[in-house]
C-alpha cells in the first residue's frame, strides 16, 4: 500500500523533482544568481515548447472533433490517424509566400503578426500545472492574467488597421468592442469566487478549494456559465467569432495575412482557447485536485474536457450578430455577475467558511437567481414563439391562366 | 430560453459524435484498409457517412451515364454500330463525328471512324437513346482525369470499342449489373 | 454641440465572398456596420442559356435546363416539358406523371435542404447542419442516379413522358427515405430551431411586407413566409397536383426566421406528397417513343410551376420549325433578388449575408 502510495507520489511530482534535480546539478558549478537566471530561463523555455507543441496536438484534436460532429472524419490521410496533418499544415503555412499588401503600414503590419503570441505566452506563466509546478506564484496571479490578457486586443486591432483592408478594418472594429465588453463580466464573475478564498494568487485558488472539498463550480455555478461565456467571447471562439467572421468579413482582420503571419494569429488564438480554458479548471474546477491519478493528469483532463466543450459549441452554434452581441455583455452578463457578487458577498457573511452547510447556501442561492431570471423571461418567450401557418387552400383569388 | 435551446441542440451533435465512434466499432479493423464499398451507408443506419474515396469506392449504378463506349455485338465479333450518324444529328453539344465505311462487313454497314469529344459531351444520353442499333452505352469510368483538355479527351473508334468490350462483354447497356468498383 | 462628421465605406462583396452563393457582387455602403445601400450586381455566370435554346432543338434543350438551378434540375426539366407539352397538346402517360410528382417532390425537398442548411452555415454554424442536410441531399441524388443515371444533371423528363421507368430498387429506397426523412427535420429542428441564437439573428431580420413582396413580383418561400399563402400546386393546379392532399405554409411577419420555417414545414409536406404519389403509382408505360426532330405547331406558350424556389416559368414561341423561335425564362431566383436591397436597408452586414442565404438563389438561374 505504501509502496503503490510512494509511486503515485514519485509520479505526481516528477516534473517538480526534475526541476530541484537540475537547479541542484547547476548549483554545483554556478552562483546563485546565476542557477536562478538559468532556471528562470529553463522554464521559460519549457513553457514556450510545451505551448508550441500542444497547439500541435490541439489542432488535430479540434479538426477530428468537429469532423466527427459532422459525420466525417476529419483529418486520418497524413500519419497514423491523420495525427501528423497539423505538421503538415505548418510547413504548408511555412513554406507559403508571404504577401505585404503594398498599401499596408509595413512596420505595424509585420509587428501585429508577433504581438498577440507573447501575451498568450506569459499568461501560461502563472498557470498550477499541478501541485508545485506553477513557473511563477505571483501574489496577483489572477489581476495579472487580466492584465496581460488585455494586450491581445491592441495586436488584433494593429492588424485590422494596418492591413488597409474594409473587411480587416470591419474585424478589428468588432474584436476592440467585443473585448473589451467582455473583459468586464469575466473579471466580475470571478470576484465572487475571489472573495471566498481571500486571495488573487491561481495556487491559493486551487487550495481553498481543497479545504471546501468542492470545486467552485457547485457553490459558483452561475459565475462558472458567466465566466466561460465571456471567456469563449474574449477569446473569439464560436459563438462569438465575430472578429473572423468567416461568412460575413470573409476573414476579419488576418484577411490579408499569409503565411507564418498567419500561423502566428492561429497560433494565438489556439493557446489562448488553451488557457481560458486552463483558467476556469483552476478557479472552478478544482484545477490539479483529483484523486489516484497524478495532479497534472488531473489538470489536463480537465482543461481538454473544457477544450472538448470549446469545440462542441463550435460545432453546434451559430454566431451572433454584433450589437446583439454587445447587448448581451452589458444587458446580460454585467447585470447577473454583478447581482452574484453581491450575494456571493451576503452570503459569505452569513455562513462558516469551509462546511457543508456553506455549500448549500450558496447552492441555493444560484438555483433562486437562475429560477428568479427564468420566471422573468418565461411570459416574454411564449409570446415569441413563432409557429408557421398550415392553409389547405390558396388564398389569393384563382388566377386566370391565358 | 434560457440557454435550453442551445442544450438541446448541443444534445443532437453530441449524439452525432458518439454514433460516429459507435458506427466505427463494427469495422473497425477494416476502416482505412483499401476495400470496395458497394453501397452507400443506409438511410436509417447512423455514423460517419463520407466515404474515403481512394480506398473506398461505390459500385455505379448500371444506368450511370459515364463516358460513351460503342458496344460490339458478342455473337457477330463486330459492333452493332452502322454508321447513320444519327447520334452524330442528335448531339446538343457536337461531340460525336462518324463517317460510313464504303464495304459492308458481315452483311452490316459499319463505321470507318468514330470521333468522340469528351471535352465538350455534357453525357446528356440523347446519342445513346436515340441510336437505332443500341449500339452506344455509356461506360462506368470515373476517372477520366488528364493534365490537358483537348487531345487525351478525344477517343477514337479503337478506344471507344475497347471500353465497350471491358464494360460490357454482353454488349448491351444499361448494364446488367451495377459496376464492381475498380 | 455639432454633429460629429462621419463617412460612409463602400465595401465589395463578392465575387469571390464565402456566402454570397456562387459569383454574385454586392456593393455595399456601409455607416459603420450598418447598410445603408445596396447595389447587387449579376451576370458573372450568364451563359447564354436563352440563346442557346434557340440554336437548339425542342428536344435538345431539356439538359440545358437542368443547368439553370443545379440544385433543383428536376423542376426546371419539369417545368419545360409541361410548357412544350402544353404547346403541342401532348398527354404523357399516367405512370410518367406519377414518376414525375416524385421526382420534383424530392427536388423540393432537397432544395430546402440546402437552402436551410446554407443559411445556417451563413449564420456561423461551421457546416454541420450543412454537412447533416449534404447527407440527405446525397441520399436523394443516389436515387436519381439509380433512375436518370446522372446525380446532378439527370435529363429525365421527356417530353411525352420521362426516359426510362423506375428501376426496380427505386421504389423500396424511396419509400424508405420519404418515411424516415420527418425524423430527420424533427432532428433538424431539434437541433437549432428553438436555439436562443437563431432566434435572436432571425427575427424581424430582412421583414418583407406582403405588399411589398406581391409588388416585387416574389413568389416561393419568399411570399409565403410574408403571409401570402400562395402556390402554384393550387392555384393554378398544372400536372395531377390536383389529386394530392397537402397544406401550404405561410409565415406570419415575413422575417428571416418565418423563411427558414415555412422551409421547414414544405419539407414536410414535400414528404406527405411523394408518400401519396408511391401510394397511388399505376402501372404502364412511361414514355411516347423518342423522336429526334419534333415540330409543335406555331403559337406561343407561357406555362409556369411551382419550382422550389418560386414560380418557374417557361415561355416560348413556335414558328412550326423544329427550334423555339423565343424561349424565355422567368427565373425565380432573379426576380426574388430584386426584394435584396430593400430587405436590406437599415440592418447590419452581418444580416445582409442571411437574408442572401434567406432568399435562397442559385447563380445559374439568376444570370442564366
Ligand atoms: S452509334 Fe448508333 S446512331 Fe451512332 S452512327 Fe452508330 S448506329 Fe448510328
Ligand atoms: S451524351 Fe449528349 S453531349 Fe455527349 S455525345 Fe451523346 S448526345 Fe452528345
Amino acid at each position: 500500500m505504501e509502496a503503490i502510495q510512494g509511486i503515485l507520489e514519485f509520479i505526481d511530482q516528477i516534473f517538480v523533482k526534475l526541476s530541484f534535480w537540475f537547479s541542484a546539478q547547476l548549483a554545483n558549478f554556478l552562483p546563485d544568481w546565476g542557477v536562478t537566471f538559468i532556471m528562470m530561463f529553463a522554464t521559460v523555455l519549457v513553457l514556450i515548447v510545451f505551448g508550441l507543441a500542444s497547439i500541435i496536438w490541439i489542432n488535430v484534436f479540434e479538426r477530428k472533433i468537429i469532423g466527427r460532429i459532422q459525420d466525417r472524419y476529419g483529418p486520418n490521410r497524413f500519419g497514423p490517424w491523420g495525427l501528423l496533418q497539423c505538421v503538415a499544415d505548418m510547413i504548408k503555412l511555412l513554406t507559403k509566400e508571404d504577401v505585404t499588401p503594398t498599401k499596408a503600414d509595413r512596420l505595424i503590419f509585420n509587428l501585429a503578426a508577433v504581438a498577440p503570441v507573447i501575451p498568450t505566452f506569459m499568461i501560461l506563466a502563472v498557470l498550477p500545472f499541478g501541485r508545485g509546478m506553477v513557473a511563477a506564484d505571483l501574489s496577483i496571479g489572477y489581476l495579472y492574467i487580466v492584465a496581460v490578457g488585455c494586450l491581445g486586443t491592441i495586436a488584433i486591432f494593429m492588424a485590422g488597421w494596418s492591413s488597409r483592408n474594409k473587411y480587416a478594418l470591419l474585424g478589428g472594429m468588432r474584436t476592440v468592442a467585443q473585448m473589451i465588453s467582455y473583459e468586464i463580466p469575466m473579471v466580475l464573475s470571478v470576484v465572487g469566487v475571489l472573495l471566498l478564498v481571500g486571495s488573487l494568487s491561481m495556487v491559493s485558488i486551487v487550495e481553498a478549494q481543497g479545504q471546501w472539498r468542492l470545486p467552485f463550480v457547485v457553490l459558483q455555478p452561475l459565475a462558472f456559465v458567466l465566466y466561460f461565456t465571456a471567456a469563449v467571447a474574449e477569446v473569439n471562439r464560436s459563438p462569438f467569432d465575430l472578429p473572423e467572421g468567416e461568412s460575413e468579413i470573409v476573414a476579419g482582420y488576418h484577411t490579408e495575412y499569409s503565411g507564418i503571419k498567419f500561423a502566428m494569429f492561429l497560433l494565438a488564438e489556439y493557446i489562448n482557447a488553451f488557457s481560458i480554458c486552463a483558467i476556469a479548471t483552476t478557479v472552478f474546477l478544482g484545477g490539479w485536485q483529483g484523486p489516484i491519478l497524478p495532479s497534472w493528469a488531473w489538470f489536463f483532463i480537465k482543461t481538454y474536457f473544457l477544450y472538448f466543450v470549446l469545440i462542441w459549441m463550435r460545432g453546434t452554434l451559430p454566431r451572433l450578430r454584433v450589437d446583439q452581441l454587445m447587448n448581451f455583455s452589458w444587458k446580460t452578463l454585467v447585470p447577473l455577475a454583478l447581482a452574484n457578487l453581491m450575494l456571493t458577498a451576503l452570503v459569505a457573511k452569513l455562513v462558516p467558511q469551509y462546511s457543508h452547510v456553506g455549500a448549500i447556501a450558496f447552492l441555493v442561492m444560484n438555483v433562486v437567481v437562475i429560477v428568479c431570471i427564468a420566471l422573468v423571461k418565461y411570459p416574454r418567450w411564449r409570446r415569441d414563439r413563432r409557429e408557421v401557418v398550415l392553409v389547405p387552400r390558396t388564398a389569393t383569388p384563382q388566377v386566370d391562366s391565358s | 430560453m434560457l440557454g435550453f435551446g442551445i442544450l438541446k441542440g448541443m444534445s443532437v451533435t453530441l449524439r452525432r459524435f458518439v454514433d460516429t465512434y459507435v458506427g466505427d466499432l463494427g469495422k473497425f479493423p477494416w476502416r482505412y484498409r483499401s476495400r470496395p464499398v458497394y453501397k452507400r451507408m443506409g438511410i436509417t443506419e447512423r455514423g460517419a457517412f463520407t466515404i474515403q474515396y481512394p480506398e473506398e469506392r461505390v459500385a455505379m449504378f448500371p444506368r450511370y451515364r459515364g463516358p460513351l463506349m460503342l458496344l460490339t455485338d458478342p455473337e457477330k465479333g463486330i459492333t452493332r454500330c452502322i454508321g447513320c450518324g444519327l447520334c452524330e444529328r442528335t448531339c446538343p453539344t457536337e461531340s460525336i463525328k462518324v463517317t460510313r465505311a464504303e464495304e459492308k462487313v458481315d452483311d452490316q454497314r459499319v463505321p470507318e471512324t468514330y470521333e468522340y469529344d469528351m471535352n465538350t459531351c455534357m453525357f446528356c444520353g440523347f446519342c445513346v437513346q436515340i441510336c437505332p442499333q443500341d449500339a452506344l452505352g455509356h461506360s462506368p469510368e470515373l476517372e477520366m482525369g488528364t493534365y490537358s483538355k483537348g487531345d487525351a479527351l478525344i477517343l477514337n473508334l479503337d478506344q471507344m470499342l475497347e471500353l465497350g468490350r471491358k464494360h460490357a462483354p454482353g454488349g448491351v447497356w444499361p448494364l446488367e449489373k451495377e459496376a464492381e468498383p475498380s | 454641440m455639432t454633429e460629429l462628421k462621419t463617412e460612409t465605406i463602400t465595401i465589395n462583396m463578392g465575387p469571390q465572398h464565402p456566402s454570397t452563393h456562387g459569383v454574385f457582387r454586392l456593393i455595399l455602403t456601409l455607416d459603420g456596420e450598418t447598410v445603408v445601400d445596396v447595389e447587387p450586381v449579376v451576370g458573372y455566370l450568364h451563359r447564354n442559356h436563352e440563346k442557346i435554346g434557340e440554336k437548339n432543338n425542342w428536344i435538345q434543350n431539356t439538359p440545358f435546363t437542368d443547368r439553370l438551378d443545379y440544385i433543383s434540375p428536376m423542376s426546371n426539366e419539369f417545368a419545360y416539358v409541361l410548357a412544350v407539352e402544353k404547346l403541342a397538346e401532348i398527354e404523357p402517360p399516367e405512370r410518367a406523371k406519377y414518376i414525375r410528382i416524385i421526382m420534383v417532390e424530392l427536388n423540393r425537398i432537397v432544395n430546402h435542404m440546402i437552402a436551410v442548411g446554407f443559411l445556417l452555415n451563413e449564420l456561423g454554424c461551421f457546416f454541420t447542419p450543412m454537412f447533416y442536410c449534404l447527407r440527405w441531399r446525397e441520399l436523394v441524388v443516389d436515387l436519381y442516379e439509380m433512375t436518370a443515371g446522372s446525380r446532378m444533371m439527370p435529363n429525365y423528363f421527356w417530353i411525352g413522358g420521362v426516359s426510362a421507368d423506375l428501376p426496380e430498387k427505386f421504389l423500396p429506397e424511396c419509400k424508405e427515405f420519404v418515411d424516415a426523412v420527418p425524423g430527420f427535420i424533427d432532428e433538424l429542428e431539434r437541433l437549432l430551431t428553438d436555439n436562443e441564437i437563431l432566434q435572436m439573428r432571425c427575427r424581424n431580420v430582412g421583414v418583407l411586407p406582403p405588399d411589398v413582396a406581391v409588388e416585387y413580383g416574389c413568389t416561393g418561400p419568399l411570399l409565403r413566409a410574408s403571409g401570402v399563402p400562395y402556390d402554384i400546386r393550387k392555384a393554378e393546379p398544372y400536372s395531377i397536383y390536383d389529386r394530392f392532399d397537402f397544406d401550404i405554409a405561410a409565415g406570419t411577419v415575413g422575417d428571416v426566421l418565418d423563411r427558414y420555417l415555412v422551409r421547414i414545414a414544405e419539407m414536410r409536406q414535400s414528404a406527405k406528397i411523394v408518400e401519396q404519389a408511391l401510394r397511388d403509382l399505376p402501372e404502364g408505360e412511361t414514355a411516347t417513343p423518342k423522336k429526334r426532330k419534333f415540330r409543335p405547331p406555331e403559337g406561343d406558350v407561357y406555362h409556369r410551376i411551382e419550382a422550389p424556389k418560386g414560380e418557374l416559368g417557361f415561355y416560348l414561341v413556335s414558328d412550326g420549325s423544329e427550334n423555339p423561335y423565343r424561349y424565355k425564362i422567368r427565373a425565380p431566383s432573379f426576380v426574388n433578388l430584386q426584394s435584396l436591397p430593400y430587405m436590406c436597408r437599415g440592418h447590419k452586414i452581418a444580416d445582409v449575408v442571411i437574408i442572401i442565404g434567406s432568399i435562397d438563389i442559385t447563380m445559374g438561374e439568376v444570370d442564366r
